[in-house]
This record gives C-alpha cells, structure tokens and sequence, in this order.
C-alpha cells in the first residue's frame, strides 16, 4: 500500500512538474521481435511513417504518447530533431491531403508496454525505469 | 454502452474504496490494477470508435499591402490594406469505412472569393496491399512539393508558396480522376510513386471567363526521402481545349488567324509540364528549391501562347520559436521572338499597335523576379504568426505577375510602377 502511494506521489510530482529531469529514455519493442538494436534514424522513420517497417522488414507500428509529455517532447527533439511545432506542422502536411495520419497515442509508459506486450509488430519509447520483461529495449536515448 | 460500462466500473471502484480495510495490500493492489487496465481498455473502444470520423481544420487570416497602383494578379493586391487575400478557412472530413478504405474530403472558402465554400478535393482511398493504395475521386495533381497542401498555411514557413511559380500551373491544381500510390523503401531511401489520370473542366476568371476542359491527363510523380532529403520529380501531360469565342482571347485570335500571324486557339493543344524538387529540414536549417518547366505539343505556327519557366529557391534557421527566411523567385516566359514575328506581320498588314492583338503580343510575355524576406514565429505548437516583406525586383519591362491589362497601361504611361513594388503581409496560420 505504501509502495503504490509512493508511486503515486512520484506521478503526482511528474505531472506537476514537467521539468523534472527524466531518467535514459529508451525505445522498446515486443520480447520477440527479431530485432535487437536500432538507429535513432530508423526510429525516427518508423514514428514519422516514412516507413512501416522494421530494418529486417518486418511490419513496425508505432505507439505514440500523449502531447505534452515531457517524454515525448525529448523523444520527437532528440530522435527525430522535431520539437512540437515542427511536429505538427510536418504531421499538418500528410493530414491535409489524407495521405497519412499520425500514430496512435496511448496514456503513459504502462500502457505502451501493455499494447507492445499483446502485439509482436509495436514500438514504443518509454522511461528507463518503466523497463520489465514484457518489452525488449532496443535503443537507449541518454 | 462502453461508456455505461465505463460508469459501472467507476461506481465498483467507489465501492471497492471503502472496502479496502478488509482486503489484504496485496490481493488490493492486483485488483487496482486490473481495473486500471479494464478501464483503460473501454476508454481505448471508446476513441477508437471516435476515430472512425475525423474532422480537422485549418485558418489563414492576415492584411497585406502592396505600394503600386498595380494590381498583382495572384491576389487583386493593390495600394491599400487588404485582409482578404490571405484567408482561407479549410475542414477536412476523414470517414473510415474499414481497416482498407476510407472517403476523404477538403471543403475551403477562401477570402478572395467571399468564402463560397468549395469541395477542393474529395476520394474514396482504399488499401490494395500495406504498400498500394487505390484513390478515386477529386484529386489534387502532384506537381509541386507543396500541391497536396496549398492552402495549409501552417504546414509551411512562408506567408504563402511562391506565386511565381504555383500560379504557373493554377488552372490545373486538381482532376477529377483515380491514381495509385506505391511505397516502397530501398535500404533508408523511402520513396513514394505516384500515377493518375483523369479530366478537369472549369472556367477561369482569367481574360473575362475562359471555359476550358482538360482531358487525357496523366500525371506521374515520383518523391524520396533519405535523412534530412526529400526529392521529387513530376510529370503532367495535359490535352487542353478551351472555348475563347467571344472573350478577349477570342477577338485576338481572329486577327492573328486571318493575317497568318499564328494562332491563340486551344484545340485539343497537348500542354507538358515538368517540375522537380529538392528539399532539406534538419530541424535547425531549412532549405527548399523548386523548378518547372512547360511544353507545348502539336502548336502550329508562331507560339503566341507563351511557354513558361520558373523557380524558387528558400533557406530558413530556426531559433527555436522564430524562424526568419529568405525566398528568391523568378519566372520568365520563353519563346518571346514568336510574338514579335507575330507582331511584325500584323504590322505590315496595317494593324494598329492599339489592336488587341499586337497588344496580346506584349501583354504575354511574362518576366519577373522577386526577393522575400519573411519570419515566422511559433506561437503554440498549432499556431504560427508570419510577417514578409517580399521585394519585385524586375519585370524587364512585361507584365510581370500583375494585373495584366493595368499593367501595360503603365507601362504604356511610361510609368515606372511595377519594378521595385513592395509587398507586406501579415499572417495568422492555425491548425485544429
């Protein structure tokens, strides 16, 4: 009981302070996805859909998180070298020709492991600290 | 009846509160959890069944002036402050049908035209493989980097795209038509290839109302991505014919055709236009170069109706929510000695210079250049404010890209009016 008030103290915090510093970001897939490593290059066009797939052509679907998340904004800055205008307005250009939409965005860290876990074909990016063994880390943002 | 499942639950997590002293830590920590992840589940039906209809939406709102008494024939910008230039109001539907197939539509009003809501483009998509796509409907030709998003101020850095070179091909931004788009990637090129064809009819508020129809259209295009890069290549044929009895055009063409000084008539006349595209974005630095060309097949005689080129080169920096950028464009119409062939043998038929023919002579020939220098700052990540200042540096005594008729009378006076005009714009881009 303690543990999950302490838990939810620390998210409380988290929410309330988005400058907080996060611990290593990293990229995670299922457990038995065939791929071990990836470049934040191919990250980053799988998340802005210039492809759908893996470097060993496997289907890649991505899982976005919420707009706002301190998470998300390091994850788009560092990997796709976006910060969230440039997001938009690249997204802006596939939406307002139907050519493309932006991937799915799920709630927090345990919800993208929860979608990774029950789908062979997801990536997702998550804090270090939420890494367990239902999800495979394949690339470390530091 | 997810939502009535979802309030059921929340009632259960009330009760199950206040009966957490007679429920060990443990066994009460699963059960939390697992009513997370239900609810979390029914919340998930929930938007997914709300995505099946999207509508999203775009606004452009601004003032411009210009300092000539010269209207500019891409806006009706002249001496005054103008707000209607640069609105544009878009909604766009998305309606999915399924996993493979969706209908898609693009209604915009813009201020030039007292916001009369038109459909832009509209299609049923529908997924052959993950990598094929089948579209059928009202859409856009893919002839420049930006076709597919014109009027999204806000998917681009300047006020508007160069007018110079997109008011080149205006006549024919969409078709009515079907295309396939195939994407594939080669190691970490990814690369997206592009064919249709269709018809267009329209009328042209062009040279008093010029109804025309476009038939055979076939456009092929062709962009890669690699890293920071995206290139394109277009190609678009048209056969063009459009009915200029009785308008200007018309009058023209009958004192061309019965002196054998050539010919303006479209008659079935094969228009070929071909563009490419280079476009750099590291996120700091911007940099963006496009070029068109057109052709025309099956002309006899002097090319009255002038062949067109034009470019554009930009480069912008971003400093973190203010983005300044430079823009240079030019277009010129080739083909010139044509027309002045053209006007030799009206002259010595004894045609007046006043003539609307000799007129025409000079009237189409078209050369201008232009300097922009713009910034834009990011006022959210869905809202942007745009300031430019665009310079027309030379129209080498043509019309230019003026209201053409004023324009030669200015010309004509002796005026000095079109070089060195100044164009300022305000503008406000916003997506939702």
């Amino acid at each position: 009981m303690i543990n999950k008030i302490n838990s939810l103290a620390i998210t409380a915090l988290l929410i309330a302070s988005p400058t907080l510093v996060l611990a290593d970001l990293v990229v995670v897939v299922h457990p038995d996805n065939s791929v071990s490593s990836i470049t934040d290059a191919d990250i980053s066009r799988i998340f802005l859909k210039k492809t759908d797939s893996f470097p060993d052509k496997n289907k890649a679907t991505p899982i976005d998180q919420k707009e706002g998340n301190p998470l998300r904004d390091a994850f788009y800055s560092k990997v796709t070298k976006k910060d969230a205008a440039q997001l938009n307005s690249y997204w802006s250009r596939l939406i307002f020709t139907g050519k493309g939409t932006p991937p799915k965005v799920v709630r927090n860290d345990k919800k993208v492991k929860s979608l990774i876990s029950k789908n062979a074909d997801h990536i997702g990016y998550i804090d270090s600290a939420s890494v367990d063994d239902t999800v495979k880390v394949v690339f470390t943002l530091k | 009846m997810a939502i009535n499942r979802l309030f059921r639950w929340i009632t259960f997590s009330y009760l199950l509160f206040f009966s957490l002293a007679s429920v060990a830590s443990d066994e009460l920590e699963e059960l939390v959890e697992d009513l997370e992840y239900e609810i979390e589940d029914l919340i998930e039906q929930i938007d997914e069944r709300n995505k099946r209809f999207k509508i999203n939406g775009f606004l452009s709102a601004g003032a411009s002036y210009s300092d000539s008494t010269v209207p500019l024939e891409s806006t009706d910008l002249l001496d005054e402050v103008n707000f209607s230039p640069e609105a544009v109001l878009g909604l766009q539907l998305e309606f999915k049908l399924n996993d493979k197939s969706k209908v898609v539509t693009q209604l915009v009003g813009r201020g030039k035209t007292d916001f009369d809501i038109v459909a832009e483009w509209g299609y049923f998509a529908y997924k052959v493989t993950p990598a094929l796509t089948f579209r059928a409907g009202r859409l856009r030709i893919p002839l420049f980097l930006l076709s597919d998003y014109l009027e999204v101020g806000y998917a681009y850095p300047w006020v508007r795209p160069s007018a110079e070179v997109y008011d080149l091909a205006e006549l024919f931004s969409s078709q009515d038509g079907m295309d396939i788009l195939y994407n594939f990637s080669v190691g970490s090129v990814d690369t997206q290839l592009q064919l249709g064809g269709g018809t267009l009819a329209r009328t042209s508020p062009s040279y008093g109302g010029l109804t025309f129809k476009a038939t055979d259209m076939i456009t092929m295009a062709a962009l890669a991505n690699y890293k920071s890069w995206t290139l394109n290549a277009n190609v678009a044929t048209v056969d063009f014919v459009a009915d200029i009895t009785g308008t200007l055009l018309g009058d023209a063409d009958n004192t061309f055709t019965s002196n054998g000084a050539g010919e303006i008539k479209f008659d079935h006349l094969d228009i070929l236009y071909y563009s490419v595209g280079a476009a750099f974005d590291n996120g700091v630095w911007m940099f963006q170069a496009e070029a068109i060309d057109t052709a025309y097949e099956n002309r006899p005689g002097p090319q009255i109706f002038p062949i067109q080129r034009a470019h554009y080169i930009s480069i912008a920096r971003r400093f973190n929510r203010v983005t300044p950028y430079f823009l240079f464009a030019q277009n010129r119409t080739v083909s010139a000695s044509d027309r002045r062939e053209a006007d030799a043998i009206l002259a010595q038929a004894g045609v007046s210079p006043f003539d609307l023919a000799r007129v025409f002579t000079q009237l189409l020939d078209h050369t201008q250049s232009s300097w922009a220098l713009g910034i834009n700052y990011s006022l959210s990540p869905k809202a942007k404010l745009k300031f430019e200042w665009k310079l027309i540096g030379s129209t080498k005594g043509t019309v230019g890209d003026f209201e053409d008729f004023a324009a030669f009378t200015s010309i004509l006076g002796g005026q000095d009016a079109l070089d060195g005009t100044n164009v300022y714009n305000l503008v406000f881009d916003v997506v939702f």
